[in-house]
């Protein structure tokens, strides 16, 4: 469970506590705010930690310093594992495994299959790009210890929350959330799990 | 052979399997591994016994399709030359005979492990060959009586009605009793004993009705067939004193001149004409260096007939005009005692003139036909016609009739209604027939023989004048039973069983024997009796045995006729009184009626109104427009106080003046098959007017009845027609689909028979150029098809065709693989349309448009470039069926099979594939054959080029070691034609006589300049003899 | 609607707004969250009752037909096609609209799409489920219909790959599954809302079953944006090429009418007509009906009848050239299948075509009738109704007057056609109505992004409000501002901005 954090009552936590404290949580209301506090986050050096929003922000990625994901190689591989799978089915099927003879027609004649082979193409590019896309972000995730902050269900309808994970470096259980309501979080409150 | 207190019932009939089964020896028999082969089991049966065995083991063992393995008790001779015994599975044919109102035709049917399964027209038999020796045709009455004989709706046991009426099933021992008591106290002399049998040729049934005579000295024999042919009688007798029988030979005929004779279908040697006919029109076609030669047909009829509809110069007129038109032609053939009084018509004019002309000219090689409607006078003129131009003894036989001394067959039924009402009559059997039904109305026939104390009727069927006899007998079919038979021309033939009685019917003789008390009742020995003087050479079983292989008696044709032509005084016509004539013909589906519980001939089309399943009332353009009716329209017909509702059909070409009506149609206790279709004009048929009548009144009414029928195109849309018109062409002109020359056009430019037909230009060489050995390929000839249909019923029986049914048919989904297409060129009100037949059936393209659109690969072409369709690999998309240009793929949208014709689309919960087995009658099973699948529902198919056969034949060959030659494939459609119209082989063979038509100046290939199909059906162009051109050319 | 803001207005130098009445992101939320959340409306009740009712009349012929044979409907000897295919055709037809906003709009960056590409797609999906099911029940033996997939099997056949009702299949079948995904995949984030909305621990459970944990992590987002994208760049020749290929079953046939290279354009181009007919069909209540006005806007239907007329007057150019092929090629057959499609015994089919799909758009040119709702309902209805009956005409006068007139014969549906017409009606709806009670039927996260307040870059002074930008776009080439913080202390009070 999540507490509120105050300047006055911070206080050191120890390896026995339970439960364990892994994250910390700040809240935010505009959408520059947390763009202006990622940015800072981020040429402050810390590395392990997340922003959250109700839907994709502007330039984030430059701000946080996000690497452009490789899912468009992925697409690429699919589309042509599709592409040439399809010939080849036509081909094995038609003209090889089972040939037969068809209005007068060659066994083996490319243009009939290019609808086939086009569709097959799309289908598999498609499947790659969803299941990709979900694979890298290791979703489905259905367990998620900030799905136990009431604050925190704000993040799909109006909110804008930056998650700094214990294990950054750079993080300091006392002058993180300072740092961070400086940079105009409203709120600052421990993930614990 | 079961003796007469030895029933045996349909039931019994299966049962027995079992109980033959149940003997041990074929219990241990079954425990061996080859069950019924042991040495000693062979060897101390005949080969019956082994069958027996075989077949009883087979059933057992759940093989073969109906586990039926019955044969008759007497040794059947097979045709076929090697009888090396009788190999399981192989199909084996069997010669006989079938009759049909009196007049016999030679049979070749095919039995398949005791089943007989299709019957062909036998090859040495005059009355059935097309090529001697090789084809023999039957035509679709005769090929379609198989069913018949499956027909699980046909009597199968004695019935008794009580003085009251109510019927009980009885026995034929109880019927035994009743006979020998009854009919002993009879012997003393028979008064009030008449017997009404239908018209038979049969020298047995003659021979057994002297034996039956003396025993009842007192008894009379009457004779009725309602279409009966004994105008001609009349006629011969008004010429000659007595009556004759022409017997034409139309391969001989240059000029042929019919007054309302159908003589190519209706004709009792309609087959045998046929062919004739058909060699003096491929003739047309230059033979080597020599120029052809075509017959030129003059038909003058009451009706639109297919004679007709072939002909090259045809005149509608009405029955009152056939009297004159045959008198001032005569005058002109200058008949001695024949003035030219008459006052004709232009129509008639120029028809009598270029046909006496042509007549002239043509001497001994013209001949003129009269048709059984005509007036005795109009007979008499044709006979001196022929005379005077000296025909007969050429192109006309005149032979002696059988039993010239009888009454005609309305004489003879009036006679007996008479006697029948005056009580002179106590004790009547009718042997076939059905007068209840079809006797003229006016005797009111079912009144009379109810008034009778004793009846006995003998039929196949359960049918109208059964409901009134007190007794009623099943018949044995003819395929079931021994006689003996004459066709046309005289020719003797026996008829033998393929099969023991289903249902354990007796044939006419048997019956015959049973009541003169005779001590020998078993079909075969009569036979045998009534041949024995008949058959020189000492060895008589030899002889009887040849007999049988063949199938005819040689050199048994009726003597020729010595008379000479009386002086005939002929009377003016009577002027033609105002008013529609009724003019009674016969139906092309039910014949006479008796043929209405078949569903093959309920299916087939008629061949000029196309309609199924029902009959209409043919009406001209001009007379339906005059009464403000068209098709469908209901209008009410009275004649001397019967007054009829039928339907009317606006029929192009049907003389002005005249309303068809065919008869057969309205039957009551036919069948489900046969009830309650179409309209009974027997209603308005009196025994003084039997052909033809003046209508008291032609009432339009209210109702309206939809027609089923196959095609409508009278009843097309202007944009329609004129697509339609564009395709057929006009009048005596090529069209698209349609090629067609008059013979002088012909003659002078072989190239003017395919107009001006394009050439399709390739683009490319198609990739396969089907250079196995064999190319399969087939021609059908305009010129000589007379659409007949013989092809269809062929084609449905022998590839297990189903019957849809009427709602089916009028939502058009019937199923024949070859239909014929029919085109009148003309308007609609013309009184001379042309008629072309086009018999379309799949032209199996090279190019097959269905291929290439099957998504499963189920329609594929083979290496030897046939068409192939996958029954069990279709799902029915029907995408084949729309990229079909000729429309030739036929598709089950129901379970046909399964269902009953009458009531289509019944829901069926259990899993589809099992349809078939549980609910196909066993009997109807019985008429498969096995070696075509047997189509669920749900996919498509079409023609197959009869490719069991193509396999049969070919795998044969390969066994001896040899390859196929021309002409040892024949399709079932190239067989059943008795015009030699379609023409099948391999195309890769130079010499075949497919590939030298395909390469004739004629042929052609229906769309393919279009579509670049490349079919392999190619048709031959129609080439017409119309006297007009001839004059034109000269002038 | 005079209580309504005209945003209508193409003035490049004003933005009109996508979304009125001044709602906020919270706003947004709340307006699209209520249709699932609240209490379930008489009026959906009853809708859903009628839909249902249908559904299950076209079950219940259905059964009829799996246990007797397709002989139930009325195709005959020529028609070997007509109601089931006609349908089929239609539905895919209708089906186009959904990807085409999805898709090519987003590809065009045209902003308005967010409003209404959620259920545009949903109807998308469920015109493909109504098409899909008539070829499946349309073939004779229904119960073998896999055999049209390349399965291994015992008779070691295949199918054939040249025909193009297989074309279809795989068309039709990766069609439905991007459609699918993309849907799905666009709807996670709001299903996470919904979960994170939820008041009862089931709702809780189901919604967040399907939004698979999302978080909104902007590492997430990063990729989601990128899987859209790409699905959007591939399902744009998809769209285009289905009814591409559903027209190749006409065209590569030889039927005359049919054979024509015309047909993948024209199939297309009436597809969209008639998928952005239905679209405005269903928006046009819908937006009443659950309070959608402020993101449903006249804009929207505005711009969806501007492509209607746009794809209607390409269908009519279709329409045109078919009859100059047919007379400039001199082809007899070809030029009677055109006379008789105008004047021969369909001729009522024809003309109820041509005013519905050729005349009735024109009034879409006046933007006073644009405005008019129950104009726009009425047309977009006529267009509906125009689309269908150009399948009739297409596959039931070519294929009742063909090649030989011997075999020329009339088609006439069965009372079993009419009802399953009808009833892929009660599916198509009854799958609709359970879409709107449960689903987010507006994309929430994506109006948001084009709410002006999403874009403010105060820090950014070069940075110009660029809202024709779409906002899935990928930032790397954005002209962006200074990396360049060095020596920049966190910690230091002056440079923090102070909060909003």
């Amino acid at each position: 469970m999540s507490t509120l954090l105050e300047d006055e009552e911070i206080r050191l936590t120890t390896a026995e506590e339970t439960p364990e404290l892994i994250a910390v949580l700040s809240e935010f209301t505009t959408v520059d705010q947390v763009i202006t506090a990622a940015r800072r986050l981020r040429i402050a050096g810390f590395t392990r930690w997340d922003t959250h929003s109700p839907f994709p922000l502007h330039g984030i990625d430059r701000a946080m310093g996000i690497r452009p994901t490789i899912l468009p190689w992925l697409v690429l591989g699919g589309g042509l594992f599709g592409l040439f799978g399809a010939l080849w089915l036509t081909w094995y099927t038609n003209a090889h495994d089972y040939p037969f003879l068809i209005s007068g027609k060659p066994v083996w004649s490319l243009p009939a299959n290019i609808p086939i082979i086009f569709e097959c193409t799309i289908l598999c590019a498609s499947l790659t790009a969803v299941f990709g896309m979900l694979g890298l972000n290791r979703l489905p995730l259905l367990y998620n210890p900030l799905f136990k902050s009431e604050r925190f269900r704000r993040v799909t309808n109006d909110r804008f929350f930056i998650v700094i994970d214990v294990s950054d470096p750079k993080f300091d259980l006392r002058q993180t959330p300072r740092l961070l309501r400086s940079l105009g979080a409203v709120a600052v409150e421990k993930v614990e799990d | 052979m079961p003796s007469i207190n030895h029933h045996v019932t349909g039931i019994e009939y299966w049962r027995s399997l079992e109980q033959l089964a149940d003997a041990p020896e074929v219990l241990d028999a079954l425990d061996k591994e080859f069950p019924g082969y042991e040495a000693d089991t062979i060897a101390s049966s005949s080969r019956r016994g082994f069958l027996k065995l075989m077949g009883a083991s087979l059933a057992l063992a759940g093989i073969g399709l109906t586990g039926c393995r019955r044969w008759p008790e007497e040794h059947l001779a097979p045709y076929s030359s090697n009888p090396r015994g009788r190999i399981p599975g192989v199909p084996e044919q069997y010669a006989t005979m079938w009759e049909l109102g009196g007049v016999a035709s030679g049979l070749l049917v095919t039995s398949y492990d005791g089943r007989p399964i299709k019957i062909e027209g036998n090859p040495t038999h005059p009355s059935s060959w097309t090529v001697k020796g090789k084809i023999g045709s039957a035509d679709g009455f005769a090929q379609a009586s198989l069913l018949e004989m499956y027909d699980p709706q046909r009597s199968a046991k004695v019935v008794a009605r009580t003085k009251t009426g109510e019927k009980r099933d009885s026995t034929w021992k109880a019927f035994e009793s009743f006979a020998s008591k009854h009919f002993g106290e009879q012997k003393a002399d028979g008064s009030g004993f008449a017997i009404l049998s239908e018209s038979s040729s049969s020298l047995s049934v003659a021979d057994q009705k002297k034996r039956l005579l003396a025993a009842f000295p007192k008894a009379q024999w009457f004779e009725y067939e309602p279409l009966t042919r004994d105008g001609e009688r009349d006629g011969a007798k008004t010429a000659f004193g007595r009556p004759v029988r022409p017997v034409l030979h139309l391969d001989k005929a240059a000029i042929v001149v019919t007054l309302d004779a159908d003589l190519l279908s209706t004709h009792p040697a309609h087959v045998r004409y046929a062919a004739d006919w058909s060699a003096r029109r491929r003739s047309a076609d230059p033979s080597g260096e020599k120029p052809g030669e075509m017959s030129r047909v003059y038909v003058a009829e009451c009706g639109f007939s297919i004679t007709g509809s072939v002909a090259d110069e045809r005149l509608p007129i009405d029955p009152s005009r056939i009297y004159p038109v045959a008198k001032s032609l005569a005058a002109r053939l200058g008949v001695t005692g024949v003035t030219s009084d008459e006052h004709l018509s232009e129509m008639e004019e120029k028809w009598v003139a270029s046909a006496a002309a042509d007549l002239k000219q043509a001497g001994s090689a013209g001949v003129v036909a009269v048709g059984p409607a005509a007036p005795p006078h109009a007979h008499a003129l044709g006979y001196a016609m022929n005379q005077a131009i000296g025909a007969v003894g050429n192109t006309v036989m005149l032979v002696e009739e059988q039993e010239a001394d009888r009454p005609s067959h309305f004489q003879a039924i009036a006679d007996l209604a008479g006697q029948i009402t005056s009580g002179k009559i106590t004790t009547l059997l009718i042997i076939g027939g059905n007068p209840a039904y079809d006797a003229p109305a006016d005797l009111a026939f079912a009144k009379a023989i109810e008034s009778v104390p004793v009846t006995v009727r003998l039929g196949l069927y359960e049918d109208e004048t059964s409901a009134v006899c007190k007794w009623h007998l099943p018949r044995a079919h003819y395929l079931e039973s021994w006689g003996d038979a004459r066709s046309w021309d005289g020719t003797a033939g026996i008829v033998q069983p393929l099969i023991l009685p289903l249902y354990g019917g007796k044939s006419a003789i048997e019956i015959l024997a049973i009541f003169s008390g005779e001590s020998e009742t078993a079909g075969e020995q009569i036979v045998r009796r009534t041949w024995k003087p008949l058959l020189k050479g000492d060895d008589f079983d030899l002889e009887f045995r040849r007999v049988l292989e063949a199938g005819v008696l040689e050199g048994s044709e009726f003597p020729a006729a010595k008379v000479e032509p009386r002086a005939v005084s002929y009377p003016a016509a009577e002027p033609r009184r105002p008013g529609l004539y009724i003019r009674f013909e016969p139906d092309a589906h039910t014949y006479d009626g008796r043929f209405a519980n078949n569903g093959w001939l309920q299916e087939t089309p008629d061949p000029l109104t196309k309609l199924l399943w029902e009959n209409a009332a043919n009406f001209s353009k001009k007379d339906a427009d005059a009464l403000g009716v068209t098709t469908d329209d209901v209008v009410s017909i009275s004649v001397n106080g019967a007054t009829l509702p039928v339907a009317v059909y606006v029929l192009v070409g049907q003389p002005v003046g005249v309303i068809g009506l065919s008869l057969g149609y309205g039957r009551t206790v036919s069948g489900n098959i046969g009830n309650d279709l179409g309209f009974n004009t027997y209603l308005l048929r009196t025994s003084n007017a039997p052909y033809s009548i003046l209508a008291a009144e032609v009432r339009k009414t209210s109702e309206s009845h939809e027609l089923v029928m196959t095609q409508n195109h009278h009843l097309i849309d202007s944009v329609g027609a004129a697509g339609r018109d564009k395709r057929i062409g006009e009048k005596y002109e090529s069209g698209k689909i349609i090629h067609e020359a008059s013979f002088a056009a012909y003659k002078a430019n072989p190239g003017a028979a395919l107009g001006g037909r394009t050439v399709g230009l390739q683009l490319f060489d198609p990739p396969n150029q089907f250079n196995s050995p064999h190319a399969w390929g087939m021609t059908i000839d305009l010129n000589t098809c007379i659409g007949c249909n013989a092809c269809a019923v062929a084609c449905q029986a022998e590839n297990n065709i189903p019957i849809v049914g009427k709602q089916q048919c009028r939502k058009h989904r019937e199923m024949n693989w070859i239909r014929i297409d029919r085109y009148f060129k003309g308007a609609p009100d013309d009184p001379r349309p042309e008629v072309i037949y086009q018999p379309m059936a799949c032209q199996h393209c090279e190019n097959a448009p269905c291929e290439q659109v099957c998504p499963v690969g189920a329609t594929m072409h083979d290496s030897e470039g046939l068409n192939t369709m996958v029954y069990n690999r279709c799902i029915g998309t029907r995408y084949c069926s729309n990229n079909c240009p000729y429309k030739v793929r036929r598709f089950n949208y129901f379970d046909y099979h399964s269902q009953d014709p009458r009531h289509t689309g019944m829901p069926w919960n259990n899993l589809p594939d099992n349809q078939q087995m549980e609910t196909v009658d066993k009997i109807k099973r019985m008429v498969f054959n096995p070696e075509v699948t047997v189509r669920m529902r749900g996919v498509m198919e079409k023609c197959t080029y009869c490719v069991q056969r193509i396999h049969r034949t070919a795998t044969a060959k390969r066994a001896e070691g040899k390859d196929v030659e021309d002409g040892d494939i024949i399709t079932a459609c190239q067989q059943a034609c008795p015009t030699q119209a379609i023409v099948f082989g391999n195309l890769n063979d130079a010499d075949a006589e497919v590939t030298k038509l395909q390469k004739n100046p004629r042929a052609y290939a229906v769309l393919d300049a279009t579509l670049d199909t490349r079919p392999r059906t190619r048709y031959l162009a129609k080439i017409r003899n119309p006297a007009a051109t001839e004059t034109a050319k000269e002038a | 609607m005079a209580d309504e803001i005209d945003n209508t207005s193409d003035d490049p130098r004003e933005k009109a707004p996508l979304v009125t009445g001044g709602l906020d992101y919270a706003g947004v939320t709340d307006t699209v969250c209520n249709i699932a959340e609240r209490k379930t409306t008489l009026a959906w009740k009853i809708a859903f009752l009628i839909a249902i009712s249908w559904l299950g009349i076209l079950g219940a012929c259905i059964g009829y037909l799996m246990t007797t044979g397709v002989g139930v409907w009325g195709n005959n000897q020529p028609a070997s096609w007509g109601f089931p295919i006609v349908n089929f055709v239609f539905w895919v037809g209708i089906g186009h609209a959904g990807t085409l906003i999805s898709a090519i709009l987003f590809l065009f960056r045209q902003n308005w799409r967010t409003g209404i590409n959620r259920f545009a797609e949903a109807m998308t999906i469920f015109a493909v489920i109504c098409a899909a099911m008539f070829p499946g029940i349309h073939v004779g033996r229904p119960w073998l219909a896999y055999w049209l997939f390349p399965l291994p099997n015992q008779m070691t056949m295949w199918p054939q790959f040249r025909s193009p009702l297989l074309w279809d299949v795989f068309a039709v079948g990766t069609y439905g599954t991007v459609s699918f995904l993309f849907w799905y995949v666009g709807m996670v984030p709001d299903l996470a809302t919904l979960r994170d909305r939820s008041t009862s621990k089931i709702k809780q459970i189901a919604y967040g079953i399907f939004a698979l944990g999302w978080t909104g992590s902007n590492r997430h987002w990063h990729r989601f944006e990128r899987a859209y994208l790409l699905l959007a760049a591939l399902a744009t020749p998809l769209v285009l090429s289905v009814h591409s290929v559903v027209s190749f079953d006409f065209a590569t046939s030889q039927l005359p009418g049919w054979h024509t290279t015309v047909f993948p354009p024209y199939f297309v181009a009436g597809a969209v007509y008639g998928g952005f007919a239905m679209v405005l069909v269903l928006a046009i209540p819908a937006r009443e009906l659950f309070g959608l006005k402020d993101l449903i806007t006249q804009r929207h239907i505005d711009n969806m009848c501007k492509i209607m007329l746009a794809t209607g007057l390409i269908v009519v150019y279709a329409y045109a050239d078919e009859f100059f092929t047919a007379w400039y090629s001199v082809n007899h057959y070809e030029r009677f299948a055109f006379m008789n499609r105008v004047w021969g015994p369909y001729w009522w089919g024809w003309f109820t075509m041509t005013f519905c799909n050729a005349i009735a758009p024109q009034f879409l040119w006046f933007p006073k009738l644009r405005r008019k709702l129950w104009v726009v309902f009425t047309i977009a209805v006529l267009a509906n109704v125009g689309m269908w009956f150009e399948r009739f005409e297409i596959i039931v006068t070519s294929l009742t007057r063909d090649f030989l007139p011997s075999s020329w014969w009339m088609f006439k549906p069965t009372i079993i056609d009419l009802l399953m017409l009808a009833g892929s009606f009660g599916l198509f709806f009854t799958l609709f109505l359970l879409f709107c009670r449960f689903l987010p039927v507006v994309a929430m996260a994506e109006v948001k992004t084009v709410m002006p307040h999403s874009h403010a870059h105060p820090e950014e002074p070069g940075h110009r409000r660029d809202e024709h930008r779409s906002d899935y776009w990928p930032d790397e080439h954005r002209p962006d501002t200074d990396d360049d913080d060095s020596g920049y202390d966190p910690i230091a009070p002056q440079a923090v901005p102070a909060p909003a």
